[in-house]
């Protein structure tokens, strides 16, 4: 049993944030007034609520992420290109939607040499060999880096998984690996777009977005794709699940005040 | 009330909330043709200096065929669809030359975006043919406005398809030689004073032609065995019979098998056969004189074909069918067996881990073994050192076109 002050006044937190997502947590007020969340309550006395239903609210609020990263480690077999001038090219292009999403590449590691070379476009804050982020802020982003290709590239990419909004398209992070003026991809690819990347990562809601890895046909570049980890989540709501557990939680709430009442 | 007022401004806030979570990719309808849109992310292609997008577009209507187009708006005057005259007027080819009912196909849409704007397309409208260009079918004889030989009677016609076909009348299947079709002892099914013969192409278009008739109430009625024919050398038997409501009866029959011996007199008592040699469409005539004086006449044709042709056909769907499961296109390859045998291959085509590639393979090893009527095996063989075999049974549907029942 999970007891709690019947003298607390009971709050429900809900907060929207930046990117639009609603979530919430329960809070008491003490009689010194300080703030406590749900699972901090221990009562002193007074009435009880079973620790069963505290647990089926959480159980029935905590959904798949809705927020949650994707997160991939990418590797590049380069050997058949060694030595090659080459343009390491990131692209993320906004679907039109309004939601927000952003694809950072971090743990870049390779045996080629960085050179300079290329020029970035749009949403693109950092730069290889450190972290880069590309935002939909603007609708087309690129991240371009000069290289002189060694046998392997490797680096993480780290997504966020907001769905498209309003019947807009997925955010789409996509790879190329072109000439060192960026004009032409060193390898034609099986991209069903025709475009000739090597990875695409299309931010379509799902836990792990849909990411597709295609192979080099002219030159062979053979791409590996591994997810890092489970797709972690911050725990959210969603409204329906959201609503009954609200109505539960308060239902309990005005039950245990009505006894403080009795008394 | 403090309590009240907080449940209902946590209401408002998770209702706003509720609107923002529940938008998710876009599947649409499109205008026209019954079916569902999607497209996918855009990716730059520097070749073209376009983003491109793979859209996916899955028919939930009949069978649509060239010239199919696609109608797309961007949204936003600064963006176009590269490749079509303006953005609501793209022509597109089909992967297969046609999009079967619940077929997927894909295509790439390129859009041109000189100023890089943000947009979202929309399809307005998919369109298309309701049979492929060239298909087409005549009636060679009765012709419009003529009597029939009788209450049952031979139609003949001919057929030009660009693709497999087969051909029908009223839903009766047709034999099919070459660019001729023929209905042997044909019954109007449908209506007295007409019928219909119809082009049908495998995967399902149709072009219909109706002939408007005056049926005799007497005639004679031929049926042959084999119905269209068969493979050389081939002995036929004619069933004949009056046709009548007034009690006549045949009193003399002679028949030319059309084979180059002319009319002979047969006797009713005994089987009428002829075999047939060597290969060719031939046409057989008869003629009748009854009890009640009447001269009756009627023709029946007779396909005598060699193995290759006849198993030509059949060979055909067995093909379409290898080349639907080495493309993975479950729908397509389900199109080429028989309305009944579909809900049995649906699950097996589309269980986890099955390896469509290796049946297409599978198939092709196909050689014709049996084909009596409208019933054909082929027999398959595995490769390797212990091989199986194992029969594929294929029949002729009321369209006429062959399709695979079991294997």
């Amino acid at each position: 049993m999970v007891q709690f002050d019947t003298c607390a006044k009971a709050y429900i937190h809900i907060a929207v944030r930046s990117d639009g997502i609603a979530f919430w947590d329960a809070k008491t007020k003490n009689k010194r007034g300080c703030m406590r969340t749900l699972k901090d309550q221990r009562c002193r006395s007074g009435a009880s609520v079973p620790a069963g239903v505290i647990a089926a609210l959480f159980a029935l609020s905590i959904q798949s992420p809705v927020r949650a990263q994707s997160d991939y480690d990418v590797t590049l077999n380069t050997s058949s290109l060694l030595g090659t001038g080459a343009t390491l090219t990131f692209d993320f292009i906004a679907g039109g939607g309004t939601q927000s999403n952003s694809v950072s590449i971090l743990d870049f590691s390779t045996d080629g040499t960085l050179v300079s070379g290329g020029v970035n476009s749009g949403s693109v804050s950092g730069s290889l060999p450190g972290t880069a982020t590309l935002s939909n802020a603007s609708f087309f982003n690129e991240l371009q880096q000069g290289i002189t290709l060694g046998s392997t590239i490797s680096f993480q990419v780290d997504a966020t998984t907001n769905a498209p909004t309003g019947g807009s398209l997925p955010d789409t992070f996509s790879l190329f690996l072109l000439d060192p003026t960026a004009s032409y991809s060193l390898t034609n690819t099986t991209d069903p777009t025709g475009s000739d990347s090597l990875v695409t990562l299309q931010i379509d809601g799902t836990a792990g977005g849909n990411i597709a890895v295609y192979s080099g046909s002219s030159a062979s570049i053979p791409v590996s794709v591994k997810a890092v980890s489970a797709p972690t989540s911050v725990p959210e709501i969603d409204s329906p699940t959201a609503l009954s557990a609200l109505t539960l939680l308060l239902g309990g709430l005005a039950v245990l005040r009505g006894r403080r009442f009795e008394r | 009330m403090t309590l009240i007022k907080t449940a209902l401004r946590c209401l408002q806030l998770f209702a706003l909330a509720a609107l923002v979570v529940a938008s998710t990719v876009a599947t649409a309808q499109a205008a026209g043709a019954p079916v569902t849109t999607s497209f996918s992310g855009l990716v730059y292609d520097r070749a073209t200096q376009t983003f491109n997008s793979v859209l996916t577009i899955t028919n939930n209507g009949p069978t649509l065929y060239a010239p199919f187009s696609i109608g797309i708006a961007t949204g936003s005057s600064s963006v176009t669809v590269k490749g079509a005259n303006n953005a609501t007027s793209t022509l597109a080819t089909l992967p297969n030359g046609s999009l079967l009912p619940n077929e997927t196909a894909t295509f790439v849409i390129a859009f041109a975006d000189p100023t890089r704007a943000t947009f979202v397309p929309t399809v307005t409208q998919v369109a298309g043919a309701s049979a492929p260009a060239g298909l087409s079918v005549a009636v060679t004889s009765p012709k419009a406005g003529q009597t029939p030989a009788g209450p049952t009677f031979l139609v003949t016609g001919t057929l030009t398809a660009p693709r497999v076909a087969g051909a029908s009348v009223d839903g009766v299947a047709a034999c099919v030689v070459g660019s001729t079709f023929f209905v042997n002892a044909f019954t109007p099914q449908v209506s007295l004073t007409s019928f219909t013969a119809a082009a049908n192409d495998v995967d399902g278009g149709q072009v219909t032609k109706t002939v408007a008739i005056s049926l005799p109430s007497e005639g004679l009625q031929v049926v042959p065995s084999p119905a269209c024919g068969g493979i050389a050398p081939l002995t036929t038997s004619l069933a004949v019979s009056l046709n009548t409501t007034d009690g006549d009866t045949i009193t003399g029959l002679t028949v030319d098998f059309g084979a180059g011996a002319g009319a002979q007199l047969v006797s009713l008592s005994s089987p009428i056969q002829n075999t047939y040699a060597t290969v060719g469409l031939y046409t057989v005539h008869l003629t009748a004189t009854t009890a009640l004086g009447a001269t009756l006449t009627q023709s029946s044709m007779i396909s005598v074909q060699t193995p290759a042709q006849a198993f030509a056909p059949i060979l055909s769907n067995v093909s379409l069918l290898q080349s639907a499961l080495s493309s993975h296109d479950v729908a397509r390859a389900l199109s080429y067996h028989t309305y009944t045998s579909r809900p049995r291959y649906a699950p097996l085509l589309t269980q986890t881990g099955i390896n469509l590639p290796g049946l297409g393979t599978l198939l092709s090893t196909a050689q014709p073994v049996v084909l009596v009527g409208d019933y054909a095996e082929v027999i398959v063989t595995t490769p390797g050192t212990s091989p199986q075999s194992s029969s594929v049974v294929l029949v002729r549907d009321g369209g006429g076109i062959w399709r695979v029942d079991s294997w």
